[in-house]
């Protein structure tokens, strides 16, 4: 055998294991990531949606708002959509007992500026936060609960100019839905 | 006698006169000084990349402008977007300290993050008890200084869509002081108030000129 022989073998074998080498890497990773994603979606069942309200997707969130589109509203806060109910979820790693201390919280137990009124509870056999908050960046309220889950957390808020108006059917969603993540 | 009487009553002219004159300038005085102890703000970006939703004046539902018109943000919007690319440099209004920051919120998605706001920061303006916030900021970014200075440059953090948010903004909201007393539209105009707090509003495209 020649030595270009030698060399166009060794050339090949160098692009086979770079190609299987990135092959490998695009593939295993894609799988795991996609894993990942799945398990943070905020999946909402059509049979706990409210009455009146319609399910749209966020991302890997859910939102409910009062209209059948979900209009485009640009770059600006969800605020312009009314009055709904956002759904999120995200990794949880934190302790409830020492919830005070989990940074994507904070903010409830040091924002005097925004935050009404705060109650741990359970909800189901979720530990649970309960906070009644002003709005950041427009006028309306917000009642948001926070469902703890192992590694998981669960967000859901209400927004309206007025509260009053959806608090009982947001608390039966709630309840519906830890209802729906515990089966 | 007469001349004494009639030297009196001319000092008694003069004295009121001059009495007058100081009550006028120091009217004129504490007027100024008043005037003087507003913040005004500079745009808090390098240029302006148009604004995507105003401040809403309309009492109860619906939108107003500071102009009055009946388009351009939604229902109850107490701030003012200007939607820019990811990792824009935000300037520091004006003059201040920051004494609240969050941070550690997604980029986008993050909903609820940081209370809505996001990664964001709080500036306590030096000349009254303005405070001027910086929201949905890019993860890592937000400032943390208790003296910054708008002539100098001072940036307090970068764009991103963190927090409550849509799409890649700067969120500009402007309270009365430290605890969100009531919220203030920077723009002057027949549906908001007199003055502005913009150093130079532009006719509502707000120049990088500081206080």
């Amino acid at each position: 055998m020649s030595r270009n022989a030698h060399k166009l073998i060794l050339i090949l074998a160098l692009l086979f294991v770079i190609i299987g080498g990135i092959w490998f890497e695009t593939n295993f990773t894609f799988n795991i990531s996609n894993q990942h994603e799945q398990n943070l979606d905020a999946l909402i069942k059509e049979t706990i949606v409210p009455e009146g309200w319609y399910r749209h997707s966020l991302g890997k969130s859910t939102i409910l708002i009062r209209e059948v589109q979900l209009p485009d509203i640009r770059a600006t806060e969800p605020y312009a959509y009314g009055d709904h109910i956002l759904i999120s979820t995200g990794i949880f790693d934190g302790t409830f007992e020492n919830i005070e201390a989990w940074n994507r919280v904070g903010w409830v137990f040091e924002d005097e500026a925004l935050v009404r009124y705060w109650t741990k509870t359970k909800i189901i056999e979720y530990d649970a936060l309960r906070v009644e908050h002003r709005a950041a960046g427009a006028s309306g309220e917000h009642i948001t609960y926070f469902l703890f889950s192992e590694n998981k957390f669960y967000s859901t808020s209400l927004y309206s100019q007025d509260i009053s108006l959806y608090l009982d059917e947001f608390e039966k969603f709630v309840l519906e839905y830890a209802n729906s993540l515990a089966n | 006698m007469q001349n004494i009487l009639n030297k009196i009553a001319a000092a008694q002219v003069i004295m009121g006169v001059a009495t007058l004159l100081a009550a006028v300038i120091l009217a004129f005085v504490v007027q100024v000084s008043t005037a003087e102890a507003v913040s005004t703000m500079r745009l808090p970006l390098s240029s302006d990349p148009g604004i995507n939703a105003w401040f809403d004046h309309q009492a109860g539902s619906g939108f107003k402008k500071y102009t009055c018109s009946t388009s351009g943000s939604y229902d109850g919007h107490e701030g003012t977007d200007f939607p820019t690319y990811l990792g824009r440099t935000i300037y520091a209004g004006a003059n201040g300290g920051v004494y609240y920051r969050y941070d550690g919120c997604a980029n986008s998605g993050s909903w609820g993050c940081g209370g809505g706001f996001g990664n964001h920061v709080r500036l306590e303006h030096s000349v009254d008890s303005l405070v001027s916030i910086y929201a949905h900021m890019k993860n890592g970014t937000p400032a943390w200084y208790s003296s910054l200075s708008c002539n100098l440059g001072a940036t307090v953090g970068q764009v991103a869509s963190s927090g409550n948010s849509s799409g890649n903004h700067l969120h500009l909201e402007l309270w009365s002081d430290r605890y969100n007393n009531y919220e203030i539209d920077p723009f002057s105009g027949s549906c908001s108030q007199a003055t502005s707090y913009w150093t130079n509003q532009n006719s509502g495209s707000p120049t990088t000129a500081c206080q």
